[in-house]
């Protein structure tokens, strides 16, 4: 299977939304059950994990079972702190980032 | 017990009035200890918010003060002092907004005044209690670890934005539904005024009292008046409960979220997203802001408290005035004149309030979007700069 079309400007929402259901999740998850949580097409969902992969955010593991799992790195877990925590700030009357 | 005795009629009852005015001041501004902490006063008051949060009481944070509601009429005011050994941390009572409302009308209406001074003992009772089993207990308990684990500083900052997003749109949500409910009010008063009104219409018309045409007519009187309240109570029904059901979706929303994030269970895969949601919410805030401020009542009910006093004074005033001008036209005119000086005390305060409440709106809009833009602008950064 060849590789999808590289991303020039990826949807925070949905990097989020994937690194937050990553995040809630013990063990590595089946692509598949990943798509769901990512609420998009097949295509961009694979696009933005290739995405995600390349920057080190996710890990691709292939299984004995042969179905791909993916799970959270450590930077991608920083990441969606990084997020969460100037969602937190603006809240907070911080100037977020600062 | 103090009415029996023979007293003068005015200390009879000036007496306990003044007493339940004392008891009054006094349960609001007593100061109480709540302990020692050793981390400095920020630090303090930020893990306390944290773990009232995960409890899920609703938690307001300014610069040294924790305000937190205890119930729907009282909240407690946390104020935490750098000391010697850390930070002093002492208590007060205060009220909710619908409590102030409840002690607003209490006074307005005269008699019921006396049920003021046992409403603020159980209130003081409530928050005592509050700060002994809830507040004590979270300060003596560990501090949210502050170990690197990625996972418990997600988790915290997750459950504080969701508290805070809770807070804002389930206070937005009362005050517009107290608004409405202000407003019903003033619509069947008016009712009241419009069967005043044509019934005054009908007997200029020289209807005989007590002849047939006068019942008709004075059925008519009402059948105009209920057709009036009617009408137009349903069209402010109609305006207003669009916005009221959004505000308590969102409230309903983040509140749901947080039980969710206190409690956390293996998640479904179509789970809506926590921060798409509290992204989504942030873009409503300004609007939850606006309506507090529109409800000038739930915002500031001190200030309103004086303004119905001072009007009810006023009006009772004139009523005397214009009675006692043929008798003693020098008296009247001093009441009169005395009553027109409160008519513009309640003008000043009025304008004052609003200026200070627009003003107020005015700073936190312009903060609030300039720190959505920075968060915007950071990051999309972020992201590019993975």
């Amino acid at each position: 299977m060849s590789d999808p079309p590289a991303m020039d400007r990826p949807d925070l929402y949905v990097v989020a939304r994937l690194l937050e259901r990553l995040w809630r999740e013990d063990a590595p998850m089946l692509k598949t059950r990943l798509q769901v949580a990512a609420k998009v097409n097949y295509d961009i969902f694979s696009r933005y994990l290739s995405w995600m992969v390349e920057r080190g955010l996710v890990v691709i593991e292939n299984s004995p079972d042969e179905h791909a799992r993916v799970s959270l790195t450590r930077k991608g877990q920083e990441s969606y702190l990084k997020l969460v925590q100037w969602i937190n700030e603006v809240v907070r009357g911080k100037m977020p980032g600062f | 017990m103090i009415l029996l005795l023979p007293l003068p009629s005015w200390l009879k009852y000036a007496g306990p009035l003044t007493m339940g005015f004392v008891l009054f001041v006094l349960a609001f501004s007593l100061r109480f200890n709540l302990g020692n902490a050793v981390a400095d006063p920020k630090t303090v008051l930020n893990n306390l918010a944290h773990k009232l949060r995960a409890a899920r009481y609703r938690v307001e944070e300014t610069n040294d003060e924790l305000i937190t509601q205890v119930d729907s009429m009282s909240a407690i005011r946390i104020r935490a002092r750098a000391s010697e050994s850390g930070t002093e941390l002492t208590y007060r009572m205060d009220g909710t907004p619908a409590g102030w409302t409840v002690t607003l009308i209490l006074v307005v209406s005269g008699y019921f005044i006396i049920l003021i001074p046992p409403i603020v003992l159980f209130m003081l009772r409530r928050v005592r209690r509050f700060a002994r089993e809830q507040v004590v207990p979270s300060l003596v308990a560990p501090d949210v670890p502050e170990v690197d684990s990625i996972s418990v500083r997600i988790r915290k900052a997750l459950i504080d934005s969701l508290s805070e997003g809770y807070r804002l749109s389930s206070e937005a949500y009362e005050a517009a539904k107290s608004n409405y409910e202000d407003n019903v009010i003033i619509l069947v008063v008016l009712g009241f005024f419009a069967f005043g009104g044509t019934s005054l219409a009908f007997l200029a018309i020289n209807l005989e009292v007590g002849s047939e045409d006068f019942r008709m007519s004075f059925l008519m009187s009402i059948a105009i008046a209920i057709a009036f309240t009617f009408v137009s109570v349903w069209l402010l029904r109609r305006r207003v409960m669009p916005r009221l059901e959004e505000l308590k979706g969102w409230a309903t929303r983040l509140e749901g979220a947080l039980v969710e994030e206190t409690a956390p269970a293996k998640p479904k895969d179509d789970e809506p997203s926590v921060f798409e949601l509290l992204a989504d919410a942030w873009k409503h805030v300004p609007k939850w802001l606006e309506v507090r401020r529109k409800s000038g009542l739930y915002r500031e009910p001190g200030t309103w408290l004086l303004i119905l006093c001072f009007a009810g004074l006023s009006f009772t005033g004139l009523v005397f005035a214009s009675l006692m001008f043929v008798q003693s036209p020098l008296a009247s005119v001093i009441v009169g004149a005395a009553s027109v000086v409160l008519l513009y005390a309640i003008h000043i305060m009025y304008n004052r309030s609003k200026k200070r409440l627009d003003e107020e709106r005015d700073r936190v809009f312009s903060d609030w979007n300039r720190r959505l833009g920075v968060m915007n602008f950071q990051m999309e950064k972020h992201l590019q700069e993975l």
